[in-house]
């Protein structure tokens, strides 16, 4: 066995060991592997453990006098038909955005101090959800823009409607420009 | 691509390597032009602009990663992997290596660029398929680098399974029975209202594949220690269930990812066996 054959066969069962180790500890893992597996070579295979949640995505807008817009939605369901199967363009946006939104509602579930709100709504997830929400379209066509927008995180009970809808998350106006 | 019986021994490792090679590069040329797609939302304003990528880690900042990750060289990163992918499927006789060494590099640049919310399972599965790949072309005619290679995807696809189906057991909400169905409810993970009501409808049947898919998971390591025949059950369970996902939830990468490592099962259970 040579000295490159060795390498290479030892490469890859340091590799296969490392995921192994790191599916038995992942959470214990994670605050290293973020900061030093920038490659994300070490997969997670926990996949579609978590019970899925029906988060929802809300906005509206304020207008200069006062008056608030009811609330439009941004879906975050993907959408279906039969050529998915085969090719899904635009999963992979609808994807995000419910990722995002599923970390954030996570994020504000863990706060447990109101000081903890400033914290939050400067961390990335919520400046991500916040230019998703940016970029919608006016919440009510029919009135001139809002110089203001909100958003709210809801939690419902899917296609089955299972439970009743609860507000997670309510953001602060924040400037539409 | 004309394929002959002998294209079907797997119990060779040049041809369980060739046929790795096919499936992961089918599912990475999907992958790209998917992207290319969307090439909109590549650019600064889109859901994937890199102004606003970068933003999650301070070393993203520099301008190097500029080049390649914001828009338009993000296109030019996504037509070389889409390349790649293509050269690998025409199987010329010359430059594999360079075809999976391109595939390996822009794999760890995607990963890079949309960790976490633009990296999805099936995209971590081809990166360590494709790097296998590239370390095995370090020394192509090497029997022993060809069996560790092969080992080594059909451990982690095993390993994969195993760490899902544990993950599904430890779940509170597997464990009732109910792991299935709340999945197939939440309309972010994408199935049809249909299939939601007629698994609430018929409860027997939500249960049955709950169960079903946690033990299967689970069990799922005895493939490379079962005779041929079961082992091709058990494969052909895999199939079905990474084809419905594809069909009900639109989870068509998934599909090429998991069975592009079959065949170094299939190798394992054939030469071994």
């Amino acid at each position: 066995m040579s000295i490159l054959e060795t390498s290479i066969v030892a490469l890859l069962a340091l590799w296969l060991l490392a995921t192994v180790v790191y599916q038995g500890f992942t959470r214990q893992l994670q605050g290293i592997t973020w900061r030093w597996d920038i490659f994300r070579l070490l997969p997670s295979y926990r996949l579609f453990t978590d019970r899925p949640r029906d988060f929802r995505l809300f906005y509206r807008d304020q207008m200069m006098d006062g008056e608030m817009t009811h609330w439009q939605e941004i879906s975050l369901a993907r959408t279906f038909a039969w050529h998915h199967a085969l090719y899904h363009p635009t999963s992979a946006v609808t994807w995000m955005h419910a990722a995002l939104v599923d970390d954030l509602v996570k994020r504000c579930e863990r706060k447990r101090l109101a000081t903890e709100e400033q914290r939050i709504s400067q961390g990335f997830l919520y400046v991500a959800v916040k230019r998703i929400v940016l970029a919608a379209a006016p919440a009510d066509p029919l009135m001139p823009p809002g110089v203001q927008r909100q958003f709210k995180l809801v939690e419902g009970g899917g296609h089955l409607n299972t439970q009743p809808t609860i507000v997670c998350y309510c953001s602060p106006f924040f400037e539409r420009c | 691509m004309l394929i002959s019986f002998s294209q079907l021994d797997f119990s060779q490792p040049d041809i369980a390597l060739l046929w790795i090679i096919r499936l992961a590069a089918v599912g990475i040329l999907i992958d790209a032009l998917e992207w290319l797609t969307i090439w909109r939302e590549l650019r600064a304003d889109g859901a994937f602009g890199w102004p606003w990528l970068r933003s999650r880690r301070a070393f993203l900042q520099h301008a190097p990663f500029a080049l390649f990750f914001d828009f338009p060289g993000v296109i030019g990163l996504l037509l070389l992997r889409g390349s790649g992918a293509l050269w690998l499927l025409a199987e010329p006789a010359v430059g594999r290596n360079v075809a999976l060494t391109l595939l390996f590099f822009t794999g760890l640049s995607l990963h890079l660029r949309n960790f976490p919310h633009g990296i999805d399972g099936h995209h971590r599965m081809m990166l360590v398929i494709v790097g296998a790949l590239c370390l095995q072309q370090l020394a192509p005619t090497s029997p022993l680098v060809q069996q560790a290679t092969l080992w080594f995807i059909a451990l982690q696809s095993v390993l994969s399974y195993v760490t899902a189906g544990w993950g599904k057991v430890s779940a509170p909400s597997w464990r009732s029975g109910d792991g299935l169905l709340q999945s197939f409810n939440t309309p972010s993970v994408g199935a049809t209202p249909m299939v939601a009501h007629f698994l609430a409808q018929h409860q027997w049947v939500a249960t049955t594949c709950n169960w079903g898919v946690m033990l299967i998971e689970c069990l799922f390591p005895l493939v490379l220690f079962s005779p041929p025949p079961l082992a091709l059950l058990w494969l052909g369970w895999g199939l079905l269930f990474h084809g419905m996902n594809a069909v009900m939830l639109g989870f068509n990468k998934f599909f090429w990812a998991w069975t592009a490592t079959y065949p170094a099962i299939l190798y394992i259970v054939y030469h071994y066996g």
